[in-house]
């Protein structure tokens, strides 16, 4: 793991000093089940959801599937996502709007392609382009180029570099690059507590997320999510301060 | 080794000793490297139009008119206001006679920042939310234009502003006439509600002001900002007006308070009145005649009377006088370098004088500076001044140099013509324009009486002072308090009414954001429940990462997010949530745009 340390340690040395925050969008696009199990999706992505957590998971999909969220994240703004995933290949659009009460207009967009390669039946890795599209108040356009692996097997480990290659979406703000690990010794189906290490380059702001809840359900193709880590106590009681959605699988 | 060392040694003095000092502005600094037309340029926010436009301090008086490359809009000794080529500035900072030269950078109206800065958007929202109804603001000033929106009230709601909010305007330098009689008074002319209304419908008034300062005033204390989209709201905005446009003489000031107060012992209302007047005569101790009268006003619930404290609280103040003829002051000097400036209003202008020991004179007229040189000394004197922004004065400046000390020197001043108000200080909108000062401070305390008057309208007006005092918010600008430069602190209305309202049990924190969106930190008032143990502000991202956390000081006040996180990172521009977190609960979730 000598190898993990240095890349860590070099991708701290670009953080430091970095902007934080300026990719916050494509998080809303995260599965309502991921958004619920704390984060651990990294080492357990699969399906549309994959697109947006780790697209290593996209390799090995077969058949199309189909995810969809929207919700008033806290009360306070509206985010709606919607992902497709096709046998390795994987798209997907994020939208995050204020409501029109007469303050600030703000809206951003962001739109995904992402890959994932089997190597071995245990083994893949994946890329993931973002494209992020600043409307309100002020138009901007940046973009980042991501990159991930993932291995499943009894324990399951995860690793995404975001933003190793990217334009900044703001003048004078670098989107900076970010390394999150996760790995997964068990797992309850509906409810856990995933052992999740998302490791940020020191200084880039990213914090550990809390363990929560996420129940899930499902009858057929068809399931359905709702997320509610703790950390959003603060913000308010679901479902203002949950996360829930919809999966066509 | 030892030899370079030694060269460089001798080298590096000398080359700094040949950089001289700085010349350029460090902004300017960076323009040599880029066309105006780049973004950085477009950043730093200057005036590039038909060249940058700069300010300028040269060696000499007067020596800016001859700089190459440099074309002066007005000179002032030896600072200066122009256009400069921004081909022409690194030869331009190699003038000698070049001290220094800076941008002008864009300056802007402040009632959208200073009403929330003083919280009056916390009352506006309450609970119980009050905007000044059912309270009046009586502005004894220069007048007020009776026709301008922000006191106007669209009752019918099909868009045209017919009404009028102020319910009586009493213009105290027209000749008697129409509806003076009913109310005892022998001079002036009052217009009631009604009259302003049909003036409103014709569009001519028949009382104006001349000058702005009233109507600048009552916009401060109770105008409604709807005569723009820029949010320039007085602090009780839902305030009725009494107005009277005083000869701002003693007795014609007190008359006005008297009329005030009668009106709304009449209509059964609580009634501030605003002074933005003052003057430098008397004991300055409140045992004045006049002072004494202002004081007998106050003798039930109700009342309250704001008074401009003054801007010289660090300057002293020597001699003053009224010019109404030709008149003439002896300086006589105690040191061998004098400094005296005449300050005077700055719509008049006035030809100065000045006479030597020796009986050599020179006359400076207005718009003019001059200069005289005799055995006993020389004079500068700068009569060209535009008006100060603090008060809105012009004054006329006077430098003795090399005087012999006892000598007498005589400085004679005449009136000499009107001048009209200045474009530059008058906002783009044509409706509002800038000035500052305690004139514009007491309204804003004006205007907190009634919205606290609005609140529980007998209130004494010692009560109002004990709750202004106490709730006003102390900081390290303010330092120690009661002091002359800062009274009790700085205006803060969601401390002032805790004296008045006291937190409902079961309250929670309130919050809210001064000004959305922000490029460089977000400043928040915020108010708790008076028993609450522990607050703290925190920030979130949009999907709920805490990125900032702070302790609350108890009871209220304001707090700065300096968009970063704990760890020190900035963060991008984007969209963030704020909340009050306590022992009394949470806040509502504020949201918090940063767009740099």
């Amino acid at each position: 793991m000598r190898w993990a340390r240095v890349l860590v340690l070099g991708l701290g040395v670009l953080g430091l000093g970095s902007y934080v925050g300026t990719g916050e969008l494509f998080s809303l696009g995260l599965d309502a089940w991921d958004a619920g199990m704390a984060g651990a999706g990294l080492a357990l992505a699969s399906g549309p959801g994959a697109l947006l957590a780790n697209p290593a998971g996209l390799a090995g999909e077969t058949g199309l599937q189909l995810s969809s969220t929207f919700g008033s994240t806290f009360g306070q703004a509206s985010a709606s996502t919607a992902a497709v995933s096709l046998a390795w290949l994987g798209v997907g659009g994020v939208r995050l709007s204020l409501p029109p009460d007469g303050g600030t207009p703000f809206l951003q967009e962001g739109a995904l392609l992402g890959v994932g390669i089997p190597i071995s039946p245990d083994f893949s890795i994946g890329a993931r382009g973002r494209l992020l599209h600043l409307v309100y108040p002020e138009e901007h356009t940046g973009g980042a180029l991501d990159l991930a692996a993932l291995y499943r097997g009894p324990v399951s480990a995860a690793l995404v570099v975001e933003g190793a290659l990217a334009k900044d979406p703001t003048p004078r703000e670098e989107w900076p690059p970010s390394l999150s690990l996760d790995s997964l010794s068990s797992f309850l189906w509906g409810i856990s507590s995933p052992a999740t290490w998302p490791l940020p380059p020191p200084g880039s702001g990213r914090m550990p997320l809390p363990s929560g809840w996420g129940p899930s359900c499902g009858w057929g193709s068809w399931g359905c999510g709702a997320g509610y880590p703790r950390s959003l106590r603060p913000l308010g009681c679901p479902p203002a301060g949950g996360i829930s959605g919809l999966t066509w699988r | 080794m030892k030899r370079n060392l030694v060269l460089i040694a001798l080298v590096l003095p000398l080359a700094i000793a040949l950089g001289g000092p700085e010349k350029l502005a460090p902004d300017l600094r960076l323009l040599l490297q880029h066309d105006l037309s780049s973004p950085l340029a477009q950043g730093l926010g200057l005036q590039a139009e038909d060249g940058l436009r700069v300010l300028i301090w040269t060696r000499e008086a007067g020596a800016a008119w001859e700089l190459p490359g440099f074309t002066p809009s007005g000179v002032w000794g030896t600072l200066a206001t122009g256009w400069v080529d921004p081909a022409a500035l690194s030869r331009l900072a190699e003038v000698p006679e070049l001290l220094y030269i800076e941008p002008a950078r864009r300056l802007r109206p402040s009632l959208d920042v200073s009403v929330p800065e003083v919280g009056a958007p916390v009352l506006w929202a309450g609970p119980p939310g009050t905007r000044g109804g059912g309270t009046l603001v009586a502005i004894v000033d220069s007048g007020i234009d009776p026709l301008h929106p922000d006191f106007r009230v669209d009752r019918d709601g099909d868009g045209w502003e017919e009404g009028s909010r102020i319910l009586f305007l009493w213009d105290q330098t027209l000749s008697p006439g129409g509806s003076t009689a009913p109310w005892g008074l022998s001079y002036g002319r009052v217009f009631t509600q009604g009259e302003l209304e049909a003036q409103i419908a014709s569009g001519y008034s028949e009382s104006s002001d001349t000058l702005g300062h009233g109507t600048h005033v009552a916009g401060i204390a109770a105008g409604d900002g709807s005569s723009s989209t820029a949010g320039y709201v007085g602090v009780a905005p839902e305030a009725n007006l009494i107005v009277v446009k005083t000869t701002f003489y003693e007795d014609a000031v007190l008359d006005a308070v008297s009329f005030a107060f009668d009106r709304a012992e009449e209509l059964g209302l609580p009634c501030v009145v605003n002074l933005s007047l003052g003057g430098h005569s008397g004991p300055h101790d409140g045992t004045s005649l006049f002072e004494r009268a202002v004081d007998a006003f106050l003798d039930r619930p109700g009342r309250a009377i704001v008074v401009a404290a003054g801007n010289e609280a660090q300057e002293g103040i020597h001699v003053g006088a009224e010019v109404h003829s030709p008149t003439t002051w002896h300086l006589v000097p105690e040191a061998s370098s004098v400094t005296a400036r005449f300050w005077h209003p700055f719509q008049l202008g006035f030809t100065v004088e000045v006479a030597a020991p020796g009986g050599e004179r020179t006359s400076v007229l207005p718009g003019g500076q001059g200069y005289l040189a005799t055995p006993a000394g020389q004079a500068w004197i700068d009569n060209s001044g535009y008006p100060d922004p603090r008060n809105g004065d012009r004054q006329i400046f006077l430098q003795l140099t090399g005087v012999s000390s006892g000598a007498s020197w005589a400085i004679t001043s005449a009136l000499s013509a009107a001048a009209s108000a200045p474009d530059w200080l008058r906002l783009p909108d044509g409706r509002h324009f800038m000035l500052l000062g305690t004139s514009m401070s007491a309204p804003h305390v004006a205007g907190a009486c009634a919205l606290l008057l609005s609140l529980e309208p007998n209130l004494s007006w010692d009560e109002l002072w004990d709750a202004l005092t106490g709730g006003a918010r102390v900081d390290g600008f303010v330092g120690q308090v009661p002091n002359p430069g800062w009274g009790w602190g700085k205006l803060a209305l969601p401390g002032a009414s805790e004296g008045i309202v006291p937190s409902p049990s079961g309250a929670r924190p309130r919050l809210w954001l001064l000004e959305s969106p922000v490029d460089r930190e977000a400043r928040f008032l915020y108010q708790l429940p008076r028993d609450t143990g522990w607050a703290e502000l925190r920030v979130y991202t949009i999907t709920g990462r805490l990125l900032w956390r702070q302790a609350l000081e108890p009871g209220g006040g304001e707090i700065h997010w300096p968009l970063m996180t704990s760890r020190g990172n900035p963060v991008a521009s984007g969209l963030y949530l704020a909340v009050i977190v306590s022992d009394r609960g949470t806040s509502t979730i504020l949201r918090v745009v940063v767009q740099r």
